[in-house]
């Protein structure tokens, strides 16, 4: 399908630095950025399959008994029109109950939980739809950071169908009182789109008597056809 | 029409989702071309070597062609998480020129999205190869002159290329705009 990429960015977008995290002031670019225009490098990508997903599967809790509300996360990944993404590649991965990651670098004194895997992938279907069990995962300190606490959420690495149509953003749950202190989901400028990060309760997704229900929603870069100009 | 969702960062919890066991190598699927490899090390503005920033590769095939299944004979697709002395490593085949507009080419190329924890959003820059005709690329070319050799991995007669990344500051690398 061919694809139209406009300049990304603006207010719905954050700026490439964290404030008071992980020294974004000498990782992030000095210099301007270089315009780029659209070549086939750009409006191609990688394009991929079952084999790709493996066996890391879309249940986090394998069916074990873990700690922590078990979850229900759906929703459908759409272009800038609407229209829903098939086979995009969408991987994720949380803290466990305690907020607590199974990674070397999280040396924060919380329980592993032995029977919770972390992170999922697959792709999405022929509606752009996806759908993963887990639990809710627990807040977490912030090392050397004046007691922030990161709000419960679950990050989301998405691969449309172009080198151009990439994200990787963080799924939030709604009425944290965390969510509106965080560092993280407040660099969003536009509120609008900090509300779009913010998944919704939904009872058709959930269980009865057995998991809670959540939708959410995400948009890549990409208008399906040429917008009309003028 | 609604604006694509905010990007938020990847944090530094995330190699043990996303690292497939040898993405770095995209002639995992099979041998179209000789091997080359691209090794260096990532810097941040004060010269630190930096780990657990994520690096994705897209290249055309030999032919300059782009793969569009994913059952390709060459994928064109691979991954590489830097270690903890900032040091990363791809194995691959040489791709050839790329078409531009009009009767122009792109030099042989591959484009690197970059991923660091902390950091909001995607970073995109290109490599390019000592040994090929980069003068006439169009896209290189948009590059200042003073800076394009940055861009420039530089290989030996056995396929070992080099290029390191510095994400900020003195010498930093050129990074396109999405
Ligand atoms: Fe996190």
């Amino acid at each position: 399908m061919t694809r139209v990429y406009e300049p990304f960015g603006g207010p719905s977008q954050p700026d490439l630095r964290t404030k008071r995290y992980m020294r974004t002031n000498v990782t992030a670019p000095a210099e301007a950025l270089i315009e780029l225009p659209r070549t086939a490098t750009e409006t191609s990508g990688p394009v991929f399959g079952a084999a790709d997903v493996g066996d890391v599967g879309v249940d986090l809790t394998n069916g074990n008994t873990v700690l922590g509300s078990l979850s229900v996360i759906a929703g459908q990944v759409l272009d800038e029109d609407g229209r829903p993404v098939a086979n995009a590649l969408v991987e994720f991965w949380q803290a466990n109950a305690s907020g607590k990651y199974p990674h070397e670098v999280d040396t924060r004194p919380a329980p592993q939980d032995p029977h919770f895997t972390g992170a999922g992938r697959m792709l999405t279907d022929a509606e752009g739809r996806y759908k993963f069990t887990t639990i809710k995962p627990g807040a977490y300190p912030v090392p050397s950071s004046n007691n922030w606490w990161r709000p419960p959420h679950i990050h989301f690495s998405l691969y449309g169908d172009a080198f151009a149509s990439r994200l990787i953003t963080q799924m939030y749950f709604p009425g944290d009182p965390l969510n509106s202190i965080d560092g993280i989901l407040q660099a969003v400028p536009d509120a609008a789109a900090r509300t779009r990060l913010i998944a919704q309760q939904d009872e058709s997704v959930g269980i009865h008597e057995h998991a809670l229900g959540y939708r959410f929603d995400i948009v890549l870069r990409g208008h399906s056809e040429t917008p009309m100009v003028g | 029409m609604t604006r694509p969702s905010a990007g938020q960062t990847l944090g530094p919890f995330y190699n043990y989702a996303l690292m497939g066991a040898n993405e770095f190598d995209l002639t995992r699927g099979g041998q179209h071309g000789p091997a080359i490899t691209i090794t260096g090390k990532l810097f941040d503005g004060e010269g630190a070597a930096r780990r657990d920033f994520l690096l994705e590769w897209w290249q055309a095939d030999a032919s300059g062609q782009y793969a569009n299944t994913a059952d390709a004979p060459f994928r064109g697709f691979g991954r590489c998480i830097t270690k903890p002395d900032g040091s990363f490593s791809f194995k691959t085949i040489k791709p050839g020129a790329v078409p531009f507009e009009g009767n122009s080419w792109q030099a042989p190329h591959a484009s690197l999205g970059i991923f660091g924890p902390g950091l909001m959003r995607r970073i995109v820059t290109r490599v390019y190869f000592a040994d090929e005709d980069n003068t006439a690329c169009p896209v290189l070319n948009l590059v200042p002159e003073a800076r394009r050799g940055k861009l420039i991995a530089r290989g030996d007669s056995a396929g070992a290329y080099t290029l390191d990344i510095r994400m900020s500051g003195e010498g930093e690398t050129p990074f396109f705009a999405e």
